[in-house]
């Protein structure tokens, strides 16, 4: 049977159109009707509960599935910690709903000053400030772009979160792209931009703790070095490590031992912490600066209560023992899940929690999500333009939630998709 | 050249007729990033340069050597060498979903016929250069081009295990040599695309360019290689004048 044409549909055919009544919209909307109709759309399916290792969600067509949760960043389970829940409920029914304020007007209350100082006693930055903000994506925009502008230089990792790369639109400076984790390629723009070994204009470069799409480690030992030697600030971006390396769990940057020389230290609430916001730390006059001057910031509402409550209590939780014990079981199930799935599918660069599948052509996107959620497995597939072509992927994002038999459960969904959609390695002779 | 000879879905696409079918025997594109401030003044007004990300658009640089026999029996085969822009399409145009909408900076080819039949046909602003070359490597992963003015592009595949698909692809074209105009692509063959990192090869300074800064090009973005030993097909629709 011939497959549908919109199989072949990437995301990038829809960004804009030249014409003046918004048809990529209208093309856009056709395309998700098309794959709903034919029954085989499998995004956007509602949960139909919190965000643990089983999860209930419905489809489209009505039809309820129980699935294996491998596609939320849950990765400590502290977002349905019953701990974590209580405090958010109490602090609910203190001081209500929403904010209802932006944070330099009436909007901080005293869960925002708890926060920023366990934040800062749980870094062991006690000379550092902290700029909370109502999500994790705003951290970046918000940040950069205040303390950003034109002319000033912005080097940015090729694999960056799209939340720099916007920062760095926002702040209009020049932008220049290092290719992913190339410190040669790094120092050689350096180089451009500084031909007498210094920086004559404010200079930064961005880079992250682990990649989202490969779940590869920044080499951030030896990029944090390079940046500080031209004179350059750098920001890390640390929101799929945070609470979830590094000796007492700071960190990628605590684990490869620069977590001092970085200036911009930016971490996500919705990751580790289960909840939702973020967090900037960095020099304290820098960080107040911030406060006042990103202007996502200034013109939002402040970071919740409830929310506030509970991302402090994980914390509390995540700092301790209780934290420890969760990070050793994710690094235990994230090498079993590698290890059952390296030998039958190409998982690129991952050494993380993060365990891309690549499956190859972006045509197989639609039916393959389908495929693993009707086989029960709940996995985050990303596509061109947001991955290389032909590179598209299954992103499985283990948790320390997951039991060994979820785990094994999970591989043998997608070696079966494998096999069954043309993915898979040749299996060894023995 | 021969027209509307394939089966009745390459006939027409919305009220367009098919106007031009070129048979291609090797051909290599790739796509580089470039800063759009560098790009932009090669794009007119009406459209838009796609931007891969901040500050970065797309420019491809082509090359194809098309078969014998296509203008009359006996006509030799001859050679394409095109740099266009990357643009955003018009989906409002009834056709299958467009891959790449490309705006055509510069086309030079080495045959008077095709010249004739782009400007008629496409009104493409094709320049008459007898002296181009085109150098494929031996697995037609690679070219060099040059003409009496010196070496313009050395293209390498990245690659290093190529995988062939069989491909359709469709795409949006514009040039504005006598006005703006727009036309629809379709192209089939077997290929591989890819977007793997190295040493993809260099540009040289040449009036190929146009003036165009080519210390803005960074890597390349993309690549797409030929199966060797296969052919392809060009497909050209009705052009509109969208302004005099």
């Amino acid at each position: 049977m011939k497959r549908p044409d919109y199989y072949d549909y990437t995301y990038d055919m829809f960004i804009a159109s030249i014409d003046g009544e918004q048809s990529e919209a209208s093309r856009f909307s056709e395309w998700i009707d098309a794959a709903e109709r034919d029954g085989v759309y499998a995004f956007e399916a509602p949960r139909l509960g919190g965000q643990t290792p089983m999860v209930r969600a419905r489809r489209g067509d009505g039809s309820e599935l129980e699935l294996l949760n491998f596609s939320s960043y849950n990765y400590l389970g502290y977002s349905t910690h019953r701990e974590v829940i209580e405090a958010a409920k109490a602090a609910l029914d203190r001081y209500g709903l929403g904010a209802a304020s932006s944070p330099v007007q009436a909007g901080t209350s005293e869960l925002h000053s708890q926060l920023e100082q366990r934040l800062l006693d749980f870094m062991g930055l006690p000379d550092r400030g902290v700029s909370l903000f109502s999500s994790g994506y705003a951290v970046n925009t918000g940040t950069i772009s205040a303390v950003m502008k034109r002319r000033h230089h912005i080097v940015i990792d090729k694999s960056a979160h799209m939340s720099i790369l916007e920062g760095a639109q926002l702040a209009r400076s020049k932008v220049h792209y290092f290719e992913h984790n190339d410190v040669a390629h790094l120092k050689e723009i350096l180089q451009q931009i500084a031909p007498d070994g210094t920086v004559g204009t404010r200079t930064l470069v961005c880079a992250e703790g682990v990649y989202s799409a490969d779940g590869d480690y920044g080499k951030l030992a030896e990029i944090v070095p390079l940046a500080k030697s031209f004179g350059a600030s750098v920001l890390v971006d640390e929101a799929h490590s945070f609470l979830l390396t590094g000796e007492r769990g700071r960190g990628v940057a605590e684990a490869q031992g620069v977590l001092d020389q970085v200036d911009y230290f930016v971490i996500t609430f919705s990751k580790a912490l289960g909840g939702i916001g973020g967090a900037l730390i960095a020099r304290r006059d820098v960080a107040r600066y911030v406060n006042w001057y990103a202007r996502c910031r200034m013109f939002s509402c402040a970071l919740d209560p409830a929310v506030t409550a509970g991302v402090t209590r994980a914390l509390e939780l995540g700092a301790g023992s209780d934290g420890a014990a969760r990070r050793d079981r994710l690094a235990r199930n994230a090498a079993q899940l590698r290890t059952a799935l390296a030998p039958r599918v190409d998982l690129g660069r991952s050494t993380s929690w993060i365990v891309p599948v690549i499956y190859g052509p972006e045509n197989l996107t639609i039916p393959l999500a389908d495929g693993l959620q009707r086989a029960g497995l709940d996995g985050s597939v990303m596509s061109f333009p947001a991955v290389p072509v032909n590179e598209a992927r299954i992103r499985l994002f283990v948790t320390s939630e997951h039991t060994e038999a979820q785990i094994a459960r999970c591989a043998a969904i997608v070696r079966g998709a494998a096999g069954e959609l043309g993915f898979a390695k040749p299996e060894r002779q023995s | 050249m021969s027209t509307a000879t394939q089966p009745d879905r390459f006939a027409r696409v919305g009220d367009d007729p098919l106007v031009i079918e070129w048979h291609v025997q090797k051909h290599i594109m790739f796509t580089w990033e470039i800063d759009i401030e560098a790009l932009d003044p090669f794009v007119p007004d009406e459209l838009t340069a796609v931007e891969v990300r901040p500050g970065i658009g797309l420019f491809s640089v082509a090359t194809l050597l098309y078969q014998p026999n296509q203008f009359r029996p006996g006509s030799p085969p001859f050679l394409e060498l095109v740099s266009v822009a990357h643009v955003q399409a018009d989906l409002s145009v009834k056709m299958p979903m467009s891959r790449f909408a490309m705006h055509a900076i510069s086309v030079y080819s080495d045959s008077p016929d095709f010249i004739d039949q782009e400007a008629e046909k496409l009104f493409t602003p094709t320049t008459l250069d007898p002296s181009l070359t085109l150098t494929f490597t031996e697995n037609w992963d690679g070219v060099d081009a040059a003409d009496q003015d010196g070496p313009i592009i050395s293209f390498r595949n990245t690659n290093p295990n190529p995988v062939y698909t069989p491909d359709e692809l469709w795409g949006q074209h514009y040039n504005d040599t006598h006005g703006l105009h727009f036309g629809v692509w379709e192209w089939d063959g077997v290929k591989c695309e890819h977007m793997q990192r190295g040493n993809a090869g260099k540009f040289f300074p040449h009036p190929f360019f146009k003036g165009m800064d080519l210390s803005r090009l960074h890597g390349c973005y993309r690549q797409m290689i030929p199966k060797p030993g296969s052919t392809a097909v060009e497909r050209f629709y009705k052009t509109r004048q969208l302004r005099r």
